[in-house]
């Protein structure tokens, strides 16, 4: 005895659209020492798109490898402090095989008095 | 004569590009055996990639980011020696060998192990005679004063064939041993030849006397295997280069060792057994 049974196949299409972040990686990129990416292919990555702007920073961390960080950062803060901040926040949240996105935002409060 | 660098290096190398994955290289490290890959960007060679490092790394990594070990440079018609001396300098896992500033071929520390095995004395253990070659040449280069001792066992003849030779050979490991724990840090002593040991030390000829001194009287006190009786005489020659930079120093060296053989010989028939062959200035004794 045949039996005939009817099929449909539909397909349902979500789209969801942004701007295209420029550069894709913010402000500093956290790179553990097993992590897919490494520092340099990273950099090279972001050098193609927006020249001449990151830095690569080999640190001396049981997990992190590398920072690699917009150089624009360094007008506003020494390199020593602004790394020492990343890794100290950023080494309670990456481990050896992540890439921590960091966006770093830094308000200079200036407040001067002059003579009259 | 001495090994050089281009008569031992590989000269088929693989070398990976800098943006090539680690997967990939490690299709090429499994089929073909390789330990180290040179890692070049553009052409020009950026580092060194090691099999711990294709080992460790993320297999989405490029090269450029895994690689961890360092290189150096020797010219290709440099001793296998120098080769041996940068791996022990420690900070080299692979070394590119030159030719007009053109790499052509490459030395890794095996193939460096592989060939200074073939330059030791199965019996003692000391190294043969290239070695203290290449150590004289390397004080004449640097201007030092040199002298060389041949030390040669009397009777040993006698003894192999009253003795045997097995029990020639322990002799032979025991004369080596004492050598090697008497003769002062900064020197250099191979098993020349039979019975016959060569030092290369950077003081001149005089002042290598009461040292020598000291080693055969060591000898002479030394309870031998089967309690024989044993001696050694010494032949010293020595001195030091007027023209740093003249003339061919390979014959230089050979004609010292061959002033010291034949000090040695002559050394048998005296008391203390010691003859100071040559002293002076060493520019004009090569035959």
């Amino acid at each position: 005895m045949s039996k005939n049974v009817d099929s449909t196949k539909k397909a349902e299409i979500t789209m969801r659209m942004s701007e295209f972040e420029m550069p894709p990686m913010q402000d500093a990129l956290i790179v553990g020492k097993r992590a897919p990416i490494g520092p340099e292919a990273a950099r090279r990555m972001v050098d193609i798109l927006s020249p001449d702007q990151y830095e690569i920073i080999k640190v001396d961390h049981p997990a992190i490898e590398a920072i690699v960080v917009r150089k624009a950062l360094f007008n506003m803060l020494p390199q020593e402090k602004l790394v020492g901040l990343l890794l100290e926040e950023g080494g309670k949240v990456a481990n050896e095989s992540t890439i921590v996105k960091t966006q770093v935002n830094i308000v200079l409060q200036v407040s001067k008095s002059i003579d009259l | 004569m001495i090994r050089k660098a281009f008569e031992i290096m590989i000269k088929d190398y693989i070398t990976v590009d800098a943006f090539w994955g680690m997967k990939r290289i490690r299709d090429i490290a499994e089929k073909t055996d390789t330990d180290y890959f040179p890692v070049t960007d553009n052409g020009k060679t950026v580092g060194v990639l090691t099999r711990n490092d294709l080992i460790k790394s993320h297999p989405n990594r490029i090269a450029l980011d895994a690689m961890s070990g360092s290189y150096g440079c020797i010219e290709a018609d440099q001793p296998v020696w120098k080769a041996k001396e940068f791996f022990e300098a420690g900070d080299t896992d692979i070394l590119f060998v030159t030719q007009d500033n053109k790499a052509i071929g490459v030395i890794t520390k095996k193939i460096i192990e592989a060939e200074i095995c073939k330059h030791v004395d199965i019996l003692t253990g000391l190294y043969r005679s290239d070695y203290v070659i290449y150590k004289a040449h390397k004080l004449l280069e640097q201007g030092s004063e040199i002298s060389i001792t041949f030390f040669d066992i009397n009777n040993f003849g006698y003894i192999d064939k009253e003795f045997g030779h097995a029990v020639g050979d322990n002799i032979l490991k025991e004369i080596a041993q004492i050598l090697k724990s008497f003769a002062p840090a900064g020197t250099f002593l191979c098993r020349y030849g039979g019975d016959e040991f060569a030092l290369v030390t950077d003081k001149c000829a005089e002042a290598c006397e009461a040292m020598v001194q000291d080693i055969l009287s060591r000898i002479r006190q030394y309870e031998f295997c089967e309690g024989i009786s044993i001696s050694v005489s010494a032949g010293i020659a020595g001195g030091r280069r007027r023209n740093p930079r003249k003339g061919n120093m390979y014959k230089t060296i050979i004609s010292l060792i061959n002033l010291a053989s034949l000090a040695s010989t002559k050394a048998k028939k005296e008391k203390d057994n010691l003859v100071l062959g040559y002293s002076g200035m060493i520019d004009e004794i090569a035959i």
